[in-house]
């Protein structure tokens, strides 16, 4: 098959160099190379008139004759459509140039002049100019290149680079009419004003939008897989390091957690229609395409992004083939617009503060409870009165001590720093944008530089680069080159973020003052516990990691319009180049041990611990360098009423990293297939293919095949649709196709036989003579020679609406995605196999959901502008097959339920009474229940609570529901956003110290424990949300078990994002040659509403030991030139 | 213009070109998903040279060997999961909560969580030995003698491997060649009688092949003394109440009855178990080098010679998995180090019911009062027996030069001292003894001849009641540790059943916390008796009066939990429900 694809392929190549050849011939004929593309329905291209005329001949198969030079210089102005019948198009063509027609046979028209008394009699009556502005409503950004006519005719202009207009009017009675790709179209009654100066608000819909797909773009109104996108400008409202985190609730059928707010490691893991998979990790996440290349996206800058589009269905993603199943997200950057150089610098200043961290109870208060578990279990008191009450009143700092972790390792307030310049413009065959970005971004860390050598805080430090360049060489021969890079530089303390806060919970208030007389402590004489989490930071020297990224992206685009109208050859080859050199130094810190004068128990000794030493110094480098190409050929053309587009497309790609298993490069390889049709903007079909293969499979199995199906019905273009103003649009759509994913979570070539390795060992020899370690071998993973790639089998059925005059929109998506071929591990061979058994192709799982949007816009007046969006989406997954052994009883097994599920007990109160401890079902995990134990559900009511009784438990990690909702206008210079965004039927589970206190003895205990069951509490009626204590709780006892006590719901609305700004305007803008000068604030996770207390909702599972999510309030300028 | 057209239409079908066959990782190649050659290492490349099939042979010893020394937080790999073995029996105990003993003495452990084992993990190591048995005779260079010495290791290896099932779960499933994945994996268990066939027939051949002993350098390889010594602990164990009884420790009947022990008792089982560890004793006498240490004068010496030096003339066979365990990884001296010395985070406690199996100096019993003063605790712990002194660290006793003598006691003011509290008497000493702040070198004993002796004293007054030369086994192990003899005249020894007493209770001392004695109590079927694995642990803790001076109580410090199914493992839930193996009764 490949070897037939690559000889088509090389047919094709030669046809193209022959067809060149013929042109050579037939110059004069190249006339119609935009129009092949635009057709005569494209309002920005201006086409000869004499070449519309062709056009007209050669659709409707007649000839126009007229007197040479009669058309010379006379174009088509820009209209909305040409279309209709022949006479209504060629009236409409000649009716602005003073030009009639007369038909003198079944397919000849002759072309003449109007006489010259009728043209008087219409200069007279049109003697008024209309000037004016036009600008973005939004940003007040000046709009070049606007489309402006009067309504019911074909007279009209288009704004200059200033976004200025002047327009001849017959009369001040008429309307005009404003369009602009991507903007609202504008009606104004002239109502006698000779200066309109309008601002256009840009819109969700428009018939002539271009949506960008899988390898390439299409029309909005001819899209019938579903797909959602987001804008640059909407981007830039969230102030956030990373692109990930400004997606968030503004894309329906997208979900993404953020489980860090560690600077340079804060991105969110995003997941399209959620899980489909058996794997919640990278195995699910979708494919990220940077200007057509795979690429990481987070490191861009916002402002060099000119739309994210998220393709969900089989209809948008089978093209990408094996690597398409879960969704793929396109990033597109910028390009630049033809007019003059537009700079824009932009500056922003913003703070950082944790969203949520535990509440820790104080030393008082930790060794009452303390002594309180103790008592509970029959024990003595570890602390006397005289400790208490030395905890109580503070008087004992050194061996008494009083420390609330968080606060002493973590400052309040953090800052982050962002600035950029863009320059971006273009002449008639060069476009070109250029930006620079500087982000800067703080640890939360405190008192890193007590060593005045070296500062340990985090720190994230970014600069990015970008220059798009487009060059026209010929009208059929077209270039770009994108060039992007980021330098990262990182900084860190030498232990990891989550070793720190790991560090922090396993800390108790008591254990150590932290920093007593400018001295690290290192332990206390007497002190429980022992561990001074600060030590992490400020012992272990620091790291540093130096990224540099630097993608390349050249294409070529020639069109063909010689050998037949519509076709273009294109070609892009990618280089990306990665390369990390980290340093670590260290050094060892002098520390203190506080100990007991044994003359004066209560006087302090401070015993030095270690010595200050020079730094250690080690480095490493990690880089990989992945070339990527594609070629690519084109056509679309209308006939008629018919219009037929269609795609060829071959690629491959190679990405070597030195660490991959075997040092070997990963490699793939494929070609893409799309056939469009569409009859008169009513009915769409379209058909796409990919065909692919990825290295990880054995040869014949290495190629797979996947289509996809898709039709839309526009029925609002139908004659019978009654022409209103309520309903405005609508289009029914529906596909169906195969995806494949090959990231299935198993090691690389799993289909190579069984392999072996050096490791283990042995010692042999007689101890201190010739005792020594010989090395061993292992088996290692065993092979599965039919491994292949996941299959996914989607449906996905849509309604597009629009009302009142497209203000207000209504889409809506229903989804059923059937994945098996899952890679799996077998579940039912026994452990006496005890190999390491590949995983095989046999899971199964069931993912389904919806997804509806909303947007309105509309206007008080016309100097209040508002907007108002929502969307709301659901996917639920269900594991159909995973060879699970049989279990006892149907609630234990994974089977039937959704991928990570959690199971446990089901918590049902606590014993309260001695009394209701007789009739209590007997424990697995104790002996003796007390008072203030956990009651559970005896799920199959045997009379003993054991791991027969652990059932399904709340959700899993990722929500089943997201939304979000966002509104924001404008008025005058001010404008305002406001997003709202939240997730539900989503849980998260805490144990250990993250949830207990006094895990392994003394780690800490957080202040929702003083709401523990005691029998006085019980008898006060006090609230009570905890079991009695335990003085070391562990997973092995009964209160500490797995059980939805310990699950929370992690449900949660957030204001997500805020931002205020205002636009100046006036004489001395312009006298500084500014076309704009804006000053906002924003904020990102402004507010939380949720069920968890002690953390933020999007808090990973565990003990705790992450590094917060945070808030961020910035401000900032944006002045553009 | 005509040129210029010309001209880019070359440079884009030269572009296309290149594109197309780019560099040398043209994707036209049929190649260009293959993966390129690489090191990779196959059964073929192990089993080429006799040296590297040896390495897989190192890690077969790596993957078998037993071990009671915790290791990291790796929960199977040694002992228990952040403790030892002899935690949760009658031994010892550990004060914080949360390491894995606690979980056996609270008894919340079964078919889902038992923290003293991993059933799977025992199979790795036996599909290590299969695939060294089945692939070692391709080795090219090697002679037919070294081969037939191998494949008798390995066979030996998956014998004692079977032996550590067998003691755990009775008859398991007997896999003796590789397993495929898509072969018939679903092996029921085999009969407990099978099972000890199996170990003894295997030890048997082992025996026959293996030498006496190697060169230096090959030293800690299996000889023919660990295949003996293999056979009479799987016999002795076979011929104990637990399986070889008329009356299972619960009620099973028909297949069940067969996987738990035999069908019915046959006195003769204790003939063989006699005769297989005397053979053990009669090798060691021919060996050469294999004897009891007591060269030293001080017996306490001798004794923690011989338990603590990893390499001494007592030692059929230690795990020599480890080269050093450093004082900070894997962990051992975290978990296993008395609280606050070397790194200790809590210490294995020793409790007074096992203390009271250490005889005095003089051979008679100690006694204890409810309360007393820290004069007379020190003076009662000074007069117990040197194996006690070298295994028991009490208050106010010297560790080494560098800790010098050591209290431990809850102060006057309420606060601790230094390295209390502890449960029990005090901490383990023994195994501890060489180890500082920079590790040291201890391996775990796997076989120790002492034990042959206590085997074939144990078997012997089964099968022929207070034959003397039980009297004269057991005393040999008595005499090394100081204490006199005894004899059939003494009315202390005079019948079966005091000599067997004393039997069990020199095996519980002279064995102690070498992960015997949770075995042990088993077999001989008294685990759920009061103070064994079930009820009151008891221990002696000091606290401080107000004019300084200490006080001891005798005080319960826990309470345990038994239930009689527990005399065997549960099969884990998780292959129960796979569905091809039995469940022990009871879970």
């Amino acid at each position: 098959m490949m070897k037939k694809l690559q000889s088509m392929l090389i047919l094709l190549l030669l046809a193209v160099i022959a067809n060149t050849a013929y042109s050579q011939q037939k110059d004069q004929k190249w006339v119609w190379d935009n129009a092949a593309k635009a057709g005569l329905s494209e309002k920005k291209a201006v086409v000869d008139l004499d070449q519309a005329l062709d056009k007209l001949e050669q659709a409707f198969g007649v000839s126009f004759m007229y007197k040479s030079g009669l058309l010379d210089g006379k174009f088509v102005p820009p209209v909305k459509h040409v279309s209709g019948t022949l006479d209504e198009a060629v009236k409409s063509l000649l009716k602005p140039w003073n030009l009639t027609y007369s038909q003198i046979n079944e397919k000849a028209y002759v072309i003449k002049s109007i006489p010259e008394e009728a043209r008087v009699l219409r200069e007279v009556a049109a003697p008024d100019t209309v000037k004016g502005t036009i600008t973005d409503a939004t940003d007040g950004g000046l709009l070049p290149g606007v489309n402006i006519w009067v309504k019911g005719t074909t007279h009209g202009t288009s704004t200059d680079n200033n976004g200025k207009y002047a327009l001849d009017v017959e009369s001040l009675q008429d309307t005009l009419v404003f369009s602009y790709i991507g903007y609202k179209r504008a009606e104004v009654p002239i109502k006698g004003n000779t200066n309109i100066d309008i601002g256009l608000t840009s819109q969700v819909y428009n018939s002539e939008e271009l949506v960008v797909v899988g390898y390439g773009e299409q029309k909005k109104i001819s899209l019938t897989a579903s797909i959602s996108n987001i804008s640059g400008t909407e981007l830039k409202q969230t102030p956030t390091s990373n692109i990930s985190n400004a997606l968030v609730g503004r894309l329906p059928g997208l979900t993404a957690i953020q489980s860090s707010g560690e600077p340079g490691y804060d991105q969110a893991q995003i997941k399209i229609r959620g899980i489909a998979t058996l794997r919640e990790g990278a195995e699910s996440d979708p494919l990220i395409v940077v200007d057509g290349v795979e690429r990481g996206f987070n490191s861009l800058d916002p402002n060099e992004i000119e739309s994210i589009n998220i393709l969900k269905d089989a209809a948008a993603t089978a093209l990408y083939g094996v690597r398409g199943a879960n969704g793929v997200i396109i990033v597109t950057t910028k390009t630049g617009k033809v007019g003059k150089p537009e700079i824009s610098f932009s500056s922003n200043v913003g703070f950082q503060s944790p969203t949520r961290l535990p509440e820790l109870v104080n030393s008082y208060e930790y060794a009452m409870l303390k002594n309180e578990a103790l008592a509970n279990e029959g024990k003595a008191p570890y602390f006397s009165e005289q400790d208490l009450q030395l905890y109580k009143n503070g008087t004992d700092p050194y061996f008494h001590s009083n420390v609330d972790w968080y606060n002493f390792v973590l400052k309040p307030y953090s800052l982050q720093q962002k600035h950029n310049i863009s320059v971006s413009g273009g002449t008639d065959n060069t476009r070109y944008f250029i930006a620079l970005g500087y982000f800067d971004q703080d640890g939360a860390y405190r008192y890193t530089n007590f060593n005045p050598d070296y500062n340990a805080n985090a720190k994230y430090q970014r600069y990015n680069f970008r220059s798009n360049f487009d060059l026209d060489l010929t009208k059929n021969f077209t270039t770009s080159v994108k060039l992007g890079g980021q330098l990262g530089d990182e900084n860190f303390p030498g232990q990891s973020a989550g070793q720190i806060f790991f560090d922090i919970l396993k800390a108790n208030p008591m254990t150590n003052p932290g920093i007593m007389d400018g001295k690290i402590i290192g332990s206390v004489e007497g002190a429980p516990g022992g561990a001074n989490p600060f030590m992490d930071i400020l012992t272990s020297g620091y790291h540093q990691n130096f990224d540099r990224n630097l993608n390349v992206n050249i294409s070529m685009k020639y069109k063909l319009n010689s050998i037949t109208q519509g076709l273009l050859v294109r070609g892009m080859v990618a280089y990306d180049s990665w390369y990390r050199h980290s340093v670590s130094r260290s050094k060892g810190t002098t520390t203190y041990r506080i100990e007991k004068d044994p003359a004066d128990p209560t006087n302090p000794i401070f015993v030095k611990q270690g010595e200050d030493s020079p730094f250690s110094f080690s480095e490493g480098y990690g880089r990989w360098r992945k070339t990527y190409a594609e070629m690519a050929l084109q056509y679309a053309h209308d006939f008629n009423k018919h219009a037929v587009s269609g795609l060829v497309l071959y690629n491959f790609e190679k990405r070597h990293n030195p660490n991959l298993a075997y040092g070997v490069p990963t490699g793939y390889l494929g070609a893409v297939a799309r056939l469009n049709y569409n009859y008169n903007l009513r009915y769409f079909a379209e058909v796409n293919m990919g065909y692919n293969g990825s290295e990880n499979f054995p040869k014949g199995k290495r190629f797979g095949f996947f289509p996809s199906f898709s039709a839309g019905w526009v029925i609002s273009n139908e004659k019978f649709f009654p022409e209103n103003d309520v309903l405005t649009f609508v289009k029914f759509r529906g596909s169906y196709g195969e995806v494949g994913n090959d990231r299935i979570g198993g090691e690389r070539f799993m289909y190579l036989p069984s392999v072996f390795n050096y490791g283990g060992g042995y010692n042999l020899g007689v101890l201190g003579q010739n005792y020594q370690w010989y090395g061993g071998s292992r088996e290692g993973k065993i092979g599965n020679p039919d491994v292949t790639w996941e299959r996914a089998k989607k449906t996905n059925i849509g309604v597009e609406t629009n009302f009142f005059g497209d203000r207000l929109s209504i889409n809506g998506d229903y989804f059923v995605e059937k994945r098996d071929n899952i890679l799996w591990y077998l579940g039912t061979v026994p452990a006496l196999v005890q190999a390491n058994l590949p995983p095989v192709n046999i899971g199964k799982v069931r993912n389904h959901g919806y997804e509806i949007e909303a947007n309105f816009n509309s206007s008080i007046g016309r100097k209040f502008r508002y907007w108002v969006k929502g969307n709301y989406s659901f996917a639920k997954n269900e594991i159909q097959y995973m060879d699970e052994p049989n279990r006892a009883f149907s609630w234990l097994s994974q089977t039937g339920k959704p991928v990570g599920q959690f199971f446990g007990l089901t918590w049902d109160g606590f014993y309260n009474t001695e009394e209701e401890l007789q009739n209590a079902p007997e424990s697995a995990w104790a002996t003796n229940l007390q008072v203030g134990d956990m009651k559970y559900k005896d799920l199959n009511g045997d009379g003993v609570i054991d791991s027969n009784d652990m059932g399904p438990i709340g959700y899993s990690t990722f929500p089943q529901v997201t939304y979000g909702f966002s509104f924001g206008g404008s008025y005058k210079g001010f404008d305002l956003s406001v997003l709202l965004q939240g997730a539900s039927k989503v849980s998260r589970y805490f144990d250990q110290m993250a949830a207990w206190p006094f895990d392994t003895d003394w780690r800490a205990a957080m202040k929702t424990v003083l709401q523990r069951w005691t029998p006085e509490r019980y008898a006060n009626g006090d609230p009570i949300s905890f079991p009695r204590l335990s003085s070391s709780p562990t997973g092995g006892q009964h209160n500490y078990v797995s059980s939805d006590f310990w699950l929370k719901d992690a449900s949660y609305i957030r204001l997500k994002n805020v931002e205020v700004g205002y636009s100046f305007n006036g004489k001395l803008l312009r006298e500084l040659g500014m076309s704009q000068f804006r000053v906002f604030a924003n904020g990102v996770n402004l507010f939380t509403w949720s069920h968890m207390k002690n953390f933020d909702p999007e808090a990973p599972s565990g003990r705790g030991q992450y590094y917060p999510q945070m808030i961020v309030y910035n401000l900032g300028l944006n002045v553009k030139f | 213009m005509k040129k210029l057209h010309l001209r880019i239409q070359l440079l884009a079908i030269v572009g296309a070109i290149l594109l197309l066959g780019s560099c040398n990782e043209t994707p036209l190649g049929g190649d260009f998903l293959e993966k390129p050659q690489s090191s990779d290492v196959t059964i073929d490349t192990i089993f080429s040279t006799k040296l590297k099939a040896e390495t897989f042979l190192w890690e077969t010893y790596n993957t078998n060997m037993p071990n009671g020394f915790p290791y990291n937080w790796d929960r199977y790999a040694g002992g228990m999961y952040a403790s030892m073995v002899m935690a949760a029996s009658d031994e010892g105990d550990v004060y914080d909560g949360w390491p894995g003993s606690n979980n056996v003495n609270a008894g919340s452990w079964g078919t889902s969580y038992n923290p003293e084992d991993d059933f799977g993990r025992h199979y790795k190591g036996i599909r290590n030995a299969n695939i060294f048995i089945e692939n070692v005779n391709r080795v090219p260079d090697a002679t037919s003698q070294e081969k037939a010495r191998m494949k008798a290791e390995a066979q030996f290896l998956r014998a004692l491997q079977y032996f550590e099932l067998m003691k755990r779960y009775g008859g398991v499933p007997l896999v003796d060649h590789v397993l495929t994945a898509s072969g018939d994996v679903k092996i029921p268990r085999s009969t407990f009688k099978q099972t000890v066939d199996f170990i003894v027939a295997y030890a048997d051949s082992a025996a026959a092949v293996l030498p006496n002993e190697y060169e230096d350098r090959n030293k800690g390889r299996i000889t023919k003394g660990a295949a003996l010594a293999l056979k009479g602990r799987t016999l002795l164990y076979a011929a104990s109440p637990l399986f070889n009884t008329d009356d299972p420790y619960v009620s099973a009947s028909g297949d069940t009855r067969d996987l738990i022990g035999y069908a019915s008792y046959d006195k003769n089982r204790w003939k063989v178990a006699a005769d297989a560890n005397k053979a053990v004793l009669d090798w060691a006498a021919g060996s050469g080098w294999a004897k009891l240490v007591d060269d030293n004068q001080d017996p306490a010496a001798n004794y923690e010679e011989a338990v603590t030096d990893a390499d001494n003339s007592e030692m059929l066979l230690v795990n020599q998995s480890n080269g050093w365990w450093g004082a900070w990884w894997p962990m051992f001296q975290q978990f296993v180090m008395p609280r606050g010395m070397y790194g200790g985070w809590y210490g294995m406690g020793v409790t007074l019911n096992f203390t009271e199996k250490y005889y005095k100096t003089d051979g008679t019993d100690q006694v204890w009062n409810d309360s007393g003063t820290g004069d007379e605790y020190l003076q009662k712990m000074k007069e117990m027996e040197p194996r006690f002194q070298a295994s028991v660290f009490y208050s106010g006793a010297k560790w080494n030069d560098e800790y010098g003598v050591v209290q431990f006691y809850k102060k006057s003011d309420g606060s601790n001292a230094p390295h209390y509290p502890v449960n029990g008497v005090g901490y383990m000493k023994k195994f501890l003894t060489r180890l500082g702040w920079s590790g040291g070198q201890v391996n775990w004993p796997v076989f120790r001849l002492a034990e042959s002796y206590l085997n074939y004293a144990e078997a012997l007054n089964e099968y022929s009641p207070m034959d003397q030369k039980a009297y004269d086994a057991l005393n040999v192990i008595r005499r090394r540790a100081g204490l006199p003899d005894i004899t059939s005249s003494d009315s202390r020894y005079n019948t079966q059943g005091k000599l067997r007493q004393a039997i069990h209770r020199e095996r519980a001392v002279e064995l102690a916390f070498e992960a015997h004695r949770i075995f042990d109590v088993r077999r001989w079927k008294i685990a759920g008796n009061e103070g064994v694995m079930k009820g009151e642990m008891w221990g002696l803790p000091l606290h401080q009066l107000d004019d300084g001076s200490l006080m001891y109580d005798k005080k319960v410090f826990e309470s345990r939990a038994w239930d009689d199914k527990m005399y065997l493992y549960p099969i884990p839930q998780g292959e129960i429900d796979k569905g091809y193996i039995t469940q022990n009764p009871g879970w």
